[in-house]
């Protein structure tokens, strides 16, 4: 019956894929929302059903499916692997899914696309799906790869417009450097694991989860280095697809797809799927603090950069699209934390918790920022409106209660989690090895909480509240959104209300999570009660001084060292424009001669063999020349042929 | 035990066979009381025609699920081996298929005499699978060629119809006679028909085994279509119906390699192999060239099919080659046959389809835009092809892949096996070259585009049929 459950997690939304492939080609689009909603319902219902029946076990319950392909000693055997971190993960992806597929029925309305938009939208959550349950590493490879592949084709949705086609390509390039060193990682783990004595034969085997967590303690032992290795390349693979910093860059480019796709991939699922992959390999990581040591470096970086340039986008998407980067980096801060020794299964409690919260109260301001964009005539520059609380009073609400979330306003769900996070950061700093490093982190943290409260803040304010200001593509009948799309949103904001309370101080989370890890004795929460009310503080007052920005003019140029800083955030630290000149013109360069060389040599080359299979063939028309009597000679001389050859042996 | 107590207690196991059989002679009956009337009756006529088909095909397709297998194999003019199940499942979805295109495409004047050959036809196949004497193996084959001449001599009226026919006829009597020729050579040598007392004098035997199993390989190189025996199939193709084409590339070379694997066995001796097989190589080599080649010269759509069902022959030879050296699984020539069967008779029924809504199908640029005109045929044509070529994604590719991967692993007894093996890739490539050009046609751009519109449900269900088979033994490659 699990098992049952555990399949249609997945097989649901590849229906609902196929059914709206099949409508996209027939040209049927007012129904497509249809099969992808109902679709995506049942995924959820089926998670919540594997929630609610079980499949709690010490490392969780392996559902085989079929022996895929067996040929010599390449044998792939399909296999779901359900824990309780899997099953954290599914339900946030099932179920905001389902929500944002629900809210897309009107905001993609009017859309030429509309059956190929929801088709891959279930492609998406087939692919996520598959990839959180996946028992194999090589297997969440494969997905891995599945939802960077949806994720291009909804960034560039509206594939017509150059700036939604760059932006795809933008994202999907970024994404296979970093994927490529994590192919390595793969491959040389699989290797690895190969050397340790009793190893699987079979490749693929070898990375099964299970096997993978068997064999690192003996590989530690041998070959430390080795793990060292594998540790880094799986990372940059995780920090590619969670777009930390140096590959942040795709993901506020990533904006120009439709905002649901921005709600759902860039914000809430797919780039917390770098999270997953470290939750998952954490009894590797484990052994390799180095590794961890650099995650939580990295973390911090990004989510201090993140946070500096969204303080100065006009831009209200791209204010959230950084926004997410910086809480993604509190995330890989947090599992950085598990460098220390004992504090792995706390990281990775407080990473998914703020994982869950997160995805909840992002998704909502994306919505909420779509709702904007919708009544605005697809206008998103806060300077050309403002004060729109009257004409959108209960996108004001959903919008406030999501912010306040993200700005850590005390007792919402953003606070308790990224106080967890920073306590596990505080029980770090006093290490004796890498205290001197959380400390500065946890600095970061609360800089970066500060930050955070103001960028939101004043995105709200100067959007909300203030003399009304509208744009003249918002015609004359600006108007709030339909109800089915202020449902979904308003499940989403009880999420973003509740999920922290419920879920965070109560121990509810942890203690669910820790079914997943052996060591569960080590991952107690303990609450820093000066980090909770520091953070509390350091949100409010992060609001009022947004609230004092968006007062000011925008023309009024800031004084003193914070031109330089201004300037910085504006231009995206300018780390685009260095990519730019760094690598992609000398690519350019190199593309534009190996095109010339493939055009001029390769070519001509294959064009001329090319042409000898029909020469050949023209040749040999001559021989079938349709007489009955040529045909039995030819034959008769053949076998004659073949007597002789043998008899001459 | 005796030949006929033996033939007694096979009788129940070939259950589906005979029903196949004696159903296509009930079927072929029904042409003494069938008049052409007018074109309403002539619709009915076709329609039942082939439900009693159909329903005669289920129930042999019941028999073999409901039969119980004995313990022992058999002995006697029959053998119950894992060939002769997976013929007898290769004949029941072929039939299905060819039974759905030939619904609406059977000649009108002789629906009895058509389907009952058909039938027929299908019911061989199990037979010649099951033979374990040369008597019963060379009975099987015969109740194909037989029913073939007949099914190809009333299917179209021309002299282009009638050129095949006889042509067909010819050379297939010649080709009869090198077999006879060869079976007779064995018979001498192991002084009895049993396949498997034969089998066992093998070991013994040399230079002289081996020419007579040579000559029995070129007496079914013709049923194979495999160089130099493939002369007919471009001007019988051509001259036929579309249906009677898919027939011709598929039952034909079913029969044709199951009987080579019941000839063959796996006891050859390290010496006859050592003749053997590089006769199987330098013919596959031959087809696959001579077929690719003349493949990619071709502008007529039907001759360029029938090059290609010749080069399909010369991976199949292959896999036998890969099967003789015991380095391939034993079902990889099966699994490459169910995948030709749902890529070739898939793009046939799509091709029919066309021709039944009013267009061209003759030439390669008659598809020029066709998706356009017929949007759901083209993306069946289209997934066909991609299945032909042997990419992912469609049960092609496995098809060619394990080929490949047991021509590979012979390569440690025979280094020329090898050798093969990179052949067999470069003809993979000339040949996606011309399944390319058909396939860029398809979807060509053009100003005006007729929709074709008239719809047949038979033949779209055959084509359904033959696409999701493709697509799912991709991903379910062990029910291949």
């Amino acid at each position: 019956m699990l098992s049952l459950f555990a399949w249609m997690v997945p097989i649901a939304p590849l229906a609902g894929c196929i059914a709206c492939t099949i409508l996209a080609f027939r040209g049927d689009r007012k129904i497509a929302h249809l099969p992808a909603i109902i679709s995506l319902l049942f995924a959820a219902l089926f998670t919540i059903c594997l929630i609610v029946f079980g499949a709690q076990g010490e490392s969780g319950v392996v559902f085989s499916g079929y022996r895929y392909l067996n040929v010599g000693s390449l044998t792939l055997d399909i296999s779901l692997k359900v824990d309780t971190l899997c099953l954290t993960l599914l339900a946030v992806v099932t179920c905001i899914s389902a929500m944002i597929a629900i809210y897309s029925r009107d905001y993609m309305h009017d859309d030429p696309g509309y059956a190929r938009y929801f088709a891959v939208f279930c492609g998406f959550v087939f692919s996520m799906t598959m990839l959180v349950l996946s028992n194999n590493l090589l297997m969440l490879y494969a997905f891995w790869e599945g939802v960077g592949t949806c994720s291009y084709l909804l960034i560039g949705f509206w594939f017509r417009k150059p700036s939604a086609a760059r932006a795809a390509t933008k994202a999907f390039l970024v994404n296979r450097v970093a994927d490529c060193a994590f192919l390595i990682g793969i491959l040389l783990l699989a290797y690895g694991v190969g050397h340790v004595e009793g190893a699987e034969a079979s490749f693929f085997a070898r990375l099964n989860f299970d096997n993978i967590v068997k064999a690192v303690p003996f590989l530690s032992l041998q070959h430390p280095e080795l793990l060292t290795t594998i540790g880094f390349m799986l990372m940059i693979g995780a920090i590619g697809k969670s777009a930390q910093f140096p590959f942040h860059v795709w993901l506020p480019d990533a904006m120009e797809g439709p905002t649901p796709v921005s709600a759902l991939i860039h914000a809430a699922t797919m780039v917390t799927a770098g999270v997953y992959l470290m939750a998952r390999l954490s009894p590797l990581l484990e052994l390799t603090p180095a590794v961890l040591s650099a995650v939580g470096w990295l973390g911090g970086i990004t989510a201090f950069i993140g946070a500096w340039m969204a303080l100065y986008q006009t831009d209200l998407k791209r204010v959230l699209a950084y926004s997410t980067v910086s809480q993604l980096g509190y995330l890989f801060m947090a599992l950085g934390a598990g460098a220390v020794s004992n504090l792995m299964t706390a990281a990775v409690v407080a990473a998914m918790f703020h994982l869950v919260t997160h995805a909840f109260f992002k998704a909502l301001l994306f919505l909420s920022a779509g709702n904007v964009m919708h009544a605005m005539g697809d206008v998103i520059d806060m300077r050309r409106f403002g004060g729109l609380r009257k004409v959108l009073p209960k996108t004001n609400i959903l919008f406030l209660i999501g912010a306040a979330a993200l700005a850590g306003v005390p007792l919402l769900a953003g606070f308790f989690s990224k106080d967890g996070i920073l306590s596990v950061l505080a029980q770090a700093s006093k290490d004796g090895e890498f205290g001197g490093q959380f400390f500065v982190l946890l600095c970061i943290g609360f800089v970066t909480a500060l930050m955070t409260a103001v960028y939101t803040s004043r995105a709200y304010f100067s959007t909300f509240l203030g003399t009304e200001k509208l744009p003249e593509e918002a015609g004359h009948h600006a108007h709030e959104a339909t109800n089915v799309m202020l449902l979904p949103m308003a499940i989403l904001a009880v999420g973003a209300v509740l999920a922290g309370g419920l879920l965070g101080p109560t121990g509810a989370i942890s203690s669910y999570l820790l079914q997943s890890f052996k060591d569960g004795s080590h991952g107690e929460h303990h609450e820093e009660l000066w980090v909770m009310a520091a953070s509390g503080i350091l949100a409010l007052a992060g609001i009022g001084v947004g609230y004092a920005l968006s007062q000011k003019s925008p023309s009024t140029a800031e004084s003193g060292p914070l031109v330089a800083f201004a300037v910085f955030g504006r231009n995206r630290l300018y780390i685009d424009w260095l990519y730019n000149i760094a690598i992609v013109a000398p690519m350019e360069w190199l593309a534009d001669l190996l095109g010339w060389f493939d055009e001029n040599v390769i070519d001509g080359l294959a064009m001329w063999v090319a042409s000898l299979p029909r020469l050949f063939g023209l040749i040999g028309q001559r021989v079938q020349n349709g007489r009955v009597p040529g045909y039995t000679y030819m034959t008769a001389f053949g076998i004659a042929a073949l007597a002789v050859w043998i008899a001459t042996r | 035990m005796d030949t006929l107590e033996t033939l007694k207690s096979s009788l129940a196991l070939m259950a589906p066979a005979i029903t196949l059989i004696l159903g296509g002679s009930v079927v072929m009956a029904a042409s003494l009381v069938l008049k052409p009337g007018n074109a309403r009756d002539v619709h009915g006529q076709r329609t039942g025609m082939a439900i009693a088909s159909l329903a005669i095909l289920v129930l042999a397709a019941m028999l073999e699920l409901w039969r119980t297998m004995p313990s022992e194999l058999g002995q006697g003019l029959f053998r119950f081996d894992q060939t002769a199940l997976g013929s007898e499942r290769l004949a029941l979805l072929g039939g299905l298929i060819l039974i759905l295109m030939s619904w609406s495409t059977a000649p009108k004047a002789n629906l009895g005499e058509y389907y009952g050959c058909l039938l027929i036809i299908i019911g061989a196949i199990p037979v010649v699978g099951a033979s374990n004497d040369l008597v019963s193996l060379f009975l099987g084959l015969e109740l194909i060629s037989i029913p073939t001449y007949i099914m190809l001599g009333i299917s179209k009226g021309d002299n282009a119809g009638s050129e095949a026919t006889i042509k067909y006829f010819l050379l297939s009597a010649f080709a009869s006679g090198f077999f006879l020729l060869g079976i007779s050579y064995l018979y001498g040598f192991a002084g009895s028909t049993n396949l498997q007392v034969i089998q066992s004098s093998y070991a013994s035997g040399g230079r002289l085994i081996a020419f007579a199993v040579v000559l029995v390989m070129c007496g079914l190189a013709f049923r194979i279509t495999a160089v130099p025996f493939h002369f007919y199939a471009p001007d019988v193709f051509e001259g036929t119906s579309l249906t009677l084409a898919g027939i011709m590339s598929y039952l034909p070379k079913v029969a044709g390699f199951v009987a080579l694997i019941r000839v063959l066995g796996t006891g050859l001796g390290a010496e006859a192999i050592a003749i053997v097989a590089p006769v199987l190589f330098v013919c596959s080599a031959l087809t696959m060239l001579v077929g690719n080649f003349m493949a990619s010269a071709q502008s007529s759509l039907r001759r360029l099919l029938a090059y290609s069902s010749v080069a399909h022959t010369g991976y199949l030879l292959l896999a036998l080659t890969a099967l003789l050296h015991q380095n391939a699984e034993p079902n990889v020539l099966f699994s490459y046959l169910a995948a030709y069967a749902a890529m070739t008779l898939g793009f046939f029924a799509c091709l029919g389809e066309i021709e039944a809504a009013g267009g061209k199908t003759q030439l390669v640029g008659d598809l020029s835009g066709m998706f356009y005109r017929r949007p759901a045929a083209s993306i069946g044509m289209t997934v066909c092809l991609i299945s032909l070529i042997g990419l992912p994604l469609t049960a092609g590719f496995w098809a060619k892949f394990l080929v490949f991967m047991g021509t590979v692993a012979a390569g440690t007894k025979d280094p020329w096996s090898i050798a093969m093996a990179v052949l067999m890739a470069f003809n993979a490539v000339v040949a996606a070259g011309y399944y390319w050009r058909v396939l860029g046609k398809l979807f060509e751009k053009s100003d005006a585009y007729v929709p074709l519109r008239v719809f047949r449900p038979s033949l779209f269900m055959a084509y359904t049929i033959c696409v999701v088979l493709t697509l799912v033994w991709f991903f379910v490659p062990a029910v291949m």
